[in-house]
């Protein structure tokens, strides 16, 4: 075949002898610009023979440097020789070339190449001499002494052999000093350059790696030493990169690079197998190639992190080590991948919770652990695992219902501590949860071993603190404070939480008329606000008890106070929170006061009443309707308060944590006329409008939000595009279903499909909006809509929603799985019965992996 | 290289003290200012298996499938980096013939 097309194809081509010269020129060229080199050799050729010039010679010469390349790329190196030699045979016009030199060297024409050189020295052009002087020297540097001997003795080639071999000889023998001595002697013209670059940067590759890549990059590609510099490179190439390059390189190369990484020839053997497995293997083939090496890995290890691979193809994957050689997997095993698989993936807290559960009742089978011992220490990790993933405990409001999750966490981990005392994590998780329901009892009865065996935790003696202070013991309290503070003398929160004890106990005293505890308690207050902190509200109660016994001069107190503090917004707030947190109506007493009506009097004091809101709302400080009613009006008539975007976005945030939602709606309508449809605003003007009854919210408020939606998704704005999302969410209801306005008739019934005939009625009674929320548009679709709408008008709009419906199975789409249920305690009692052994086939059902559905 | 032990070079029955003696011989062989993520490795891998609860965690929690740079490290570990002799370097500037 092959020999038929070359034939036709021989027999198409004209012959370049019955070509002009000047065709004959411009075929070479162009074969030249295309890289045919044979084929530029035979119209040099023929030009040639017509009427020789030197151009055409210089062509000629560069044809068959091109097809020396060529071939010696392909490994055709003594065809490539052929093609140097015709081309020096050529004279003058084409000098000895360094790749002709280095082909000579690299074939072992030693001699020949030494010849070439010394006849040709004298007249090469300087870059030319340089390559030609280069490619001796790298030979030179560490083969025989034949180049040496057949060169003159003032040849820089030969006049810094000697200074080079010692050097790559002392670098081999780790005799840094000789080396450096040597390298030193080398001067930076000599031809041996790049080989003091290359042993420079081997010197340094391992402590100085920034400074040998920066040696390396003086070594240029065409250079005779590039090589060693492309094995120096992958010696330093980072882990991720070397299996790439080393696919890339030759044999020589590795076996120089490697041994610099300290890899042996065995690690070698077991990389070029595990490059056969892909760059992406599969678990499954992972495993296998494991078990295959298990004689070198270790059966433990193998079996260990070989459990890791079957965690996502769990149940179908717990048969891989079996199949690969390996006993079957024990039932702990089995109930750790399962335990972990649905930590990661399901998202389903009790399933969790009883995988983890069933394991520690498994570990706890074979024998009861030795307290202290690892399998003791061991289960303790298990039980409390969930709680230290989930962190339920933290979050949890107690007293729960006995077969709650939080109970069944907070029972496990109490469990725990029988095994693993020594966890003051554990115990401070479990104090924490009892404080936070008020189990003040459950909080103590862990105290007290806790305090026993960490006397000198700050964390621990400041939970015992809290709980002295949630108990009402506040010379307990303050003992525990004493302690914190010999411990850690700067400790604030000790101090902190002691005067806010104080002031609490202070106002409950003072609500049951008991002013004289009152005033001791607000002197406690006073001896732990060392910083003064707490000086405006310890004041404002101070006032305020005496305006309980006495009027008049409680008036004049508090006209004293309020002045002392400015008599701003900012004041009025610290004494209006303390009058109503002991149940005087603010607006009674400002009134008894004389004050007039609050008001903002400038940005700053605004901000500061924000603040003082937002760091009482942090104190779990109640804001009363009192309060609100009596701040409400001043607050809306502040929204127009020029303040920063910042600062405006705050004063929303901070309003919305407080539940205050008109002056909220003032904020973030006075934003908005600043910063038209910012997101943030945009969702507080609407939430804060119409959280309560979400279907009030007109088609234009609705169009508004959505296009907000669109903004904070354009801005990469994810906090509020989420938020909004959400809210868009809760207005639009599942078709039929929770919707706040049930349709009367002729709409659908329930589960009735929807005539796409009555739609344009539909839209007409109930708006656009509401319409499509009807028949099950998505948000999407109804942004889609809408923008054929304004497009296409409302008839084309229509036409496109007909056939969307029409294109629908007029089956409804399934209804959604039910959420998981939660237990109830006496099937889970049954459950754990039986998986600690009193059924075994019932425990062997009630595996998960036995049941396929699961997954 | 995921695996700590590995990172560390110390078997699973380490000893709190063996782990910190690895550590600290690692620091000194790669310290930060010049293999920061080497010395990266060996912190987080510290952290992870410096006490008993540390390693008893790490084999009952940690997910982390074995890669092949694991297998690899444990097959046939990394070495000291060795200097290659003069035939290495010919071998290379002969033009891999």
């Amino acid at each position: 075949m092959s020999k038929k097309r070359n034939k036709r194809s021989a027999r198409n081509k004209t012959s370049p002898a019955a070509l002009s010269p000047a065709e004959l020129e411009s075929a070479a060229q162009e074969a030249m610009q295309r890289s045919r080199f044979r084929d530029a050799i035979g119209h040099f050729k023929a030009l040639m023979k017509k009427a020789p010039q030197a151009k055409w010679r210089e062509g000629l010469a560069q044809a068959y440097a091109g097809r020396a390349d060529a071939l010696a790329e392909k490994g055709m190196l003594k065809e490539a020789l052929v093609m140097w030699e015709n081309r020096h045979q050529l004279g003058a016009d084409a000098p000895l070339h360094p790749a002709h030199t280095a082909l000579l060297l690299r074939l072992g024409h030693i001699q020949e190449a030494v010849d070439l050189y010394n006849r040709a020295s004298d007249s090469l052009p300087p870059k030319a001499l340089a390559g030609v002087r280069n490619q001796l020297a790298a030979y030179c540097l560490c083969m025989d002494t034949q180049i040496v001997a057949g060169l003159p003795p003032e040849d820089p080639v030969v006049i810094h052999s000697n200074a080079a071999r010692t050097a790559l000889a002392a670098y081999c023998d780790g005799d840094d000093e000789t080396l450096e001595q040597a390298l030193a002697a080398i001067p930076f013209r000599s031809p041996y350059r790049d080989g003091v670059h290359i042993l420079k940067a081997l010197q340094c590759l391992h402590n100085h790696s920034t400074q040998a890549s920066a040696l390396l990059a003086k070594v240029s590609s065409e250079s005779a030493f590039a090589p060693l510099r492309q094995a120096a490179e992958l010696a330093l190439a980072p882990e991720h990169e070397l299996a790439p390059r080393l696919a890339d390189v030759d044999k020589a190369t590795r076996d120089l690079a490697l041994p610099l990484r300290g890899w042996d020839s065995q690690r070698l053997a077991l990389f070029e197998e595990a490059r056969k497995l892909g760059d992406a293997p599969s678990s499954k083939v992972l495993l296998h190639f494991m078990y295959r090496h298990r004689n070198r890995l270790g059966d433990d290890w193998v079996r260990g992190r070989g459990r890791r691979l079957l965690i996502d193809e769990a149940p179908r994957s717990l048969d891989w080590p079996l199949e690969a050689g390996d006993r079957p997997l024990s039932e702990i095993d089995v109930a750790q991948i399962n335990a972990w698989q649905l930590e990661r993936y399901h998202g389903d807290d009790w399933g969790t919770f009883d995988s983890w559960e069933r394991l520690a009742q498994l570990l706890e089978i074979p024998a009861p652990p030795t307290p202290g011992s690892d399998q003791a220490l061991r289960i303790a990790l298990v039980l409390r695992r969930f709680d230290q993933h989930a962190d339920i405990l933290a979050h949890a409001r107690p007293p729960s219902p006995t077969d709650s999750l939080d109970h069944e966490v907070a029972e496990l981990v109490e469990k725990s501590l029988d095994l693993d005392p020594e966890e003051p994590q554990a115990y401070l998780r479990l104090i924490g949860y009892y404080l936070s329901g008020k189990q003040l009892k459950d909080a103590r009865r862990l105290l007290d071993p806790a305090l026993k065996r960490w006397p000198q935790n700050i964390a621990i003696l400041t939970a015992a603190l809290d709980t002295a202070v949630a108990g009402g013991a506040f010379k307990k309290a303050a003992g525990f404070a004493r302690r914190i503070l010999a411990i850690d003398p700067i400790n604030k929160t000790a101090r902190e939480r002691l005067v806010k004890a104080h002031l609490a106990h202070a106002r409950k005293q003072l609500r049951s008329q008991r002013p004289d505890l009152a005033r001791q308690e607000l002197e406690q207050a006073h001896s732990w606000d060392s910083t003064n902190r707490f000086r405006a509200q310890l004041d404002s109660v101070d006032a305020l008890i005496i305006y309980t016994n006495d009027a008049q001069a409680g008036v004049s107190a508090l006209k004293a106070l309020n002045q002392r503090l400015g008599d701003s917004l900012n004041s009025r707030l610290t004494v209006a929170l303390e009058a109503a947190a002991m149940g005087i109506k603010p607006q009674a007493l400002f009134t008894d006061l004389g004050l007039a009506k609050p008001k903002a009097r400038d940005p700053d004091d605004l901000k500061a009443f924000l603040a003082q809101l937002s760091e009482r709302q942090d104190s779990g400080d109640k804001l009363t309707p009192e309060v609100k009613r009596y701040f409400e009006k001043a607050l809306k008539a502040a929204a127009r308060l020029l303040l920063s975007f910042q600062a405006m976005e705050n004063a929303c945030e901070t309003l919305r944590r407080c539940r205050w939602d008109t002056p909220r709606q003032a904020f973030a309508q006075a934003a908005l006329k600043q910063w038209k449809n910012a997101p943030a605003f945009a969702f507080h003007a609407f939430e804060s409008k119409h959280k309560e009854a979400p279907w009030k919210a007109s088609e234009a408020e609705i169009r508004r939000l959505e296009r907000a939606l669109d903004k904070a998704d354009e801005q990469g704005d994810m906090r509020n595009t989420q938020r909004i999302i959400e809210l868009l969410d809760r207005l639009f209801p599942t078709p039929f279903r929770g919707s706040p306005v049930p349709p009367t008739p002729p709409f659908p019934e329930e589960g009735e499909a929807l005539n796409a005939s009555v739609l344009p009625m539909l839209i007409s009674i109930v708006g656009l909006d509401k319409a499509l929320d009807m028949i099950g548009a998505d948000n999407e679709m109804k942004r889609e809509l809408k923008r054929v709408e304004r497009k296409l008008g409302r008839q084309g709009m229509l036409e496109v929603l007909n056939d969307i419906m029409s294109d629908e199975p007029d089956d409804d789409p399934p209804p959604p799985l039910p959420r998981p249920k939660r237990q109830s305690a006496p099937k889970r009692r049954a459950r754990r019965k039986r998986v600690t052994g009193d059924d075994d086939t019932a425990a062997d059902a009630d595996n998960p992996f036995n049941q396929p559905d699961l997954f | 290289m995921s695996d700590p032990y590995l990172t560390l070079g110390v078997t699973p029955t380490a000893t709190d003290a063996d782990i910190e003696a690895a550590y600290r011989a690692g620091v000194k062989r790669y310290p930060p200012e010049h293999h920061p993520q080497r010395f990266e490795a060996l912190r987080s891998a510290y952290e992870t298996l410096r006490t008993r609860h540390d390693r008893l965690s790490y084999e009952l929690f940690d997910t982390t499938p074995p890669t092949l740079g694991d297998i690899l490290d444990k097959a046939a570990p990394v070495g000291k980096p060795r200097r290659p002799g003069p035939s290495q370097f010919a071998a290379l500037l002969r033009g891999g013939s």
